[in-house]
């Protein structure tokens, strides 16, 4: 086969930048088991740069896959647990008055750190959201009359409980739709249990190892960036997009009473996005229609709004989606 | 002078018409009656009045002109057609009026005139005066007022619905039949028309020599080539496996047809290979050698050749039968 140059030397480069991907693999799998789709949407978030939603039942080891793959980085990590009483400059930071140098300096918070984890973050009230997710926006913090940036890189990983609902503060629409993933993380299998049992039960529990610096990580994402997206892929993404919109017009008229509203165009720009960063993780310098599917859930779920009627029927985000998958035909 | 004759001649007419009233069993008389069939109803109820004519046949009698009414109070609602028969030489003349009143009371009706014509002479010859009397309803004032009673619903029977379904089932029988004979004018089969549904494989071999004919790749037009190559091919397992391979990815039609027990699994191993390559030419900008583009549609050829279903053919007639699916290993 007779590769056209640019192609072939992008492969060549993306073979050589993402073998991080297999050891940060290992590394993860020393102290989580199982959980493979969860330690990949991890990495996909991290290559493009995108903030990741983890929802699960308590005791799947949320907390523990992000603490493991900030300890696989050389980066500073923070985990802010979000509760009621929880203020926005408990998490931005404050100006403190010392009385030492008569005048306000400022005390950075939690939230300047390249991995912070907001555990169970709709425990908090709207406020404390609405800053955390400017900041993930903007990439910077205000504190008194100075801005900072932030470190890079920056990811926000944020965990929700399905279960116990009573005082929660569920994330409105237009602020989960900043998140590029939104994963569901289920139960592991009985022989990974055992494994998990094996693991916590020995003296030693595993310790995943340093292996890359934030630069490595922003390297990596330049290269995904480069990652060649063909018109016909595009074109692909489009139709799954305009399909939880308009789902009359691919065939899906079943669907028209039950969606609310559709995926925006960000879900369009991260479908994209996480595409090109899961054929990073494959170590392939082109995206297939595979990889869109394979990310396809993780990106659109939390961004279709539901009728009354799909939830009287039963009908559930991820329905639509693998139906809209099963219809739209692939390039 | 003349008037002394007409006055005579009159006096000749009356007793002579009177001679013959006195005399009604003799032949040759002239007589007339009018008749209630009762002479008291209810009020709105209807009664039928009788006229009666007895008259020589060389006597010329009109009979009263009764249209809309024959008394104030008393209306005429039917008009019966005059029965007349012979009797000894003398004309019996019979009419029915259907009257009714809704006026109550003592209603007098008065003499009906006949007007008698015996050549030149004429007269006119009265019934005797009739009366009708028409009671109202009682009235209990002593009672409350109440409502009208609703209409009686009369009982429904399935004669009443029978004209219509005769009709609509004759209009039925007429528009079958124009269908029918429309459809046998024009040759066409009238029930069950069979569609020439093409088997899969002949759809897409014939596609395939057609993709040939086009020389896609010669003219650097390579990935609408595999575009196209890919297409026929995923449309032939959709049909053929009853799989939706046009919307499955390269990875997910092979595993489906894993999933299918072929009997060649090298078949599937050159699909998976002519779809591997298909990818890398649509999603990667690849540009493969000439031999391999030919590689990819025979192997097209041999997947399609290899799995297409199997007719059994009589030994006879293997000779000249199922040259349209032979084989077309080109």
């Amino acid at each position: 086969m007779n590769d056209t140059v640019n192609i072939k030397e992008l492969n060549d480069r993306i073979q050589q930048e993402s073998s991080f991907v297999d050891l940060i693999s290992l590394e993860m799998g020393k102290v989580i088991v199982g959980q493979k789709h969860l330690v990949e949407s991890l990495l996909i978030g991290l290559l493009a740069d995108g903030h990741i939603l983890l929802e699960g039942v308590p005791g799947l080891a949320k907390t523990l896959a992000i603490k493991t793959l900030s300890d696989t980085i050389d980066a500073k990590f923070s985990r802010i647990q979000f509760t009621p009483d929880l203020l926005p400059a408990d998490l931005l930071g404050t100006m403190v008055y010392s009385i030492k140098n008569e005048d306000f300096n400022v005390k950075k918070g939690p939230i300047f750190a390249n991995f912070v984890l907001a555990d169970e973050i709709n425990r908090s009230p709207a406020k404390v959201q609405s800053a955390l997710l400017e900041a993930m926006q903007e990439k910077q913090v205000t504190i008194g009359s100075t801005t900072f940036p932030l470190e890079q890189p920056f990811l926000v990983l944020a965990t929700q409980n399905p279960i116990e609902q009573e005082g929660t503060y569920p994330l409105p629409e237009a602020q989960v739709d900043r998140f590029m993933l939104k994963v569901v993380i289920d139960y592991p299998k009985k022989e990974e249990e055992q494994f998990i049992i094996r693991e916590n039960l020995s003296k030693s529990f595993p310790k995943a190892n340093c292996i890359l610096t934030p630069a490595d990580i922003s390297r990596a994402r330049s290269v995904v960036k480069e990652v060649y997206m063909d018109e016909k892929i595009e074109r692909y993404i489009l139709d799954i997009v305009f399909a939880t919109r308009f789902p009359e017009d691919y065939n899906l008229s079943q669907f028209s009473g039950m969606i609310k509203y559709g995926g925006s165009p960000r879900a369009s720009i991260n479908l994209a996005l996480a595409s090109k960063a899961y054929a990073f993780i494959k170590r392939r310098g082109y995206v297939i229609p595979e990889d869109v599917r394979a990310v396809c859930h993780d990106v659109l779920r939390h961004r279709i709004g539901l009728s009354y009627e799909a939830e009287a029927e039963n009908i559930t985000s991820v329905d639509i989606i693998t139906e809209i998958l099963n219809t739209v035909e692939v390039p | 002078m003349i008037r002394i004759f007409k006055t005579g001649c009159r006096l000749l007419l009356i007793m002579a018409v009177m001679s013959l009233s006195l005399n009604p069993v003799k032949a040759q008389s002239l007589k007339v009656s009018a008749r209630f069939d009762s002479t008291t109803i209810k009020i709105g109820d209807q009664v039928k009045l009788s006229i009666e004519l007895d008259q020589p046949a060389n006597v010329k009698v009109k009979f009263p002109l009764l249209k809309d009414s024959i008394s104030r109070g008393i209306e005429v609602v039917k008009v019966f057609p005059p029965d007349s028969s012979k009797k000894d030489g003398n004309l019996h003349i019979r009419q029915e009026f259907l009257v009714t009143s809704f006026d109550s009371g003592l209603h007098y009706v008065a003499p009906l005139a006949f007007l008698v014509t015996n050549g030149k002479m004429k007269d006119t010859i009265r019934t005797s005066s009739l009366s009708l009397t028409v009671n109202t309803m009682r009235v209990d004032t002593m009672k409350n007022i109440i409502d009208i009673k609703a209409p009686a619903g009369a009982p429904f029977s399935l004669a009443e619905l029978l004209p219509y379904f005769l009709i609509t089932l004759g209009l039925f029988l007429v528009g079958f039949a124009i269908w029918f004979f429309v459809k046998k004018f024009r040759k066409e089969p009238v029930f069950n028309p069979r569609k020439v549904v093409e088997p899969p494989h002949v759809v897409a071999l014939r596609e395939l020599d057609a993709l040939r004919s086009e020389k896609l790749w010669q003219n650097d037009k390579t990935k609408l080539y595999y575009t196209k190559l890919t297409d026929i091919l995923r449309a032939y397992i959709e049909n053929r496996y009853e799989v939706g391979a046009l919307e499955m990815t390269s990875d997910q039609l092979i595993r489906a047809l894993r999933m299918i027990n072929l009997d060649d699994f090298q078949d599937i191993d050159e699909l998976r290979n002519i779809l591997v390559t298909a990818d890398l030419v649509k999603f990667a900008k690849a540009t493969p050698l000439p031999n391999e583009n030919e590689i990819c549609l025979l192997h097209a050829y041999q997947f399609i050749n290899n799995t297409k279903p199997v007719t059994p053919v009589d030994a006879t007639e293997s000779g000249n039968t199922g040259e349209a699916d032979k084989d077309v290993v080109k």
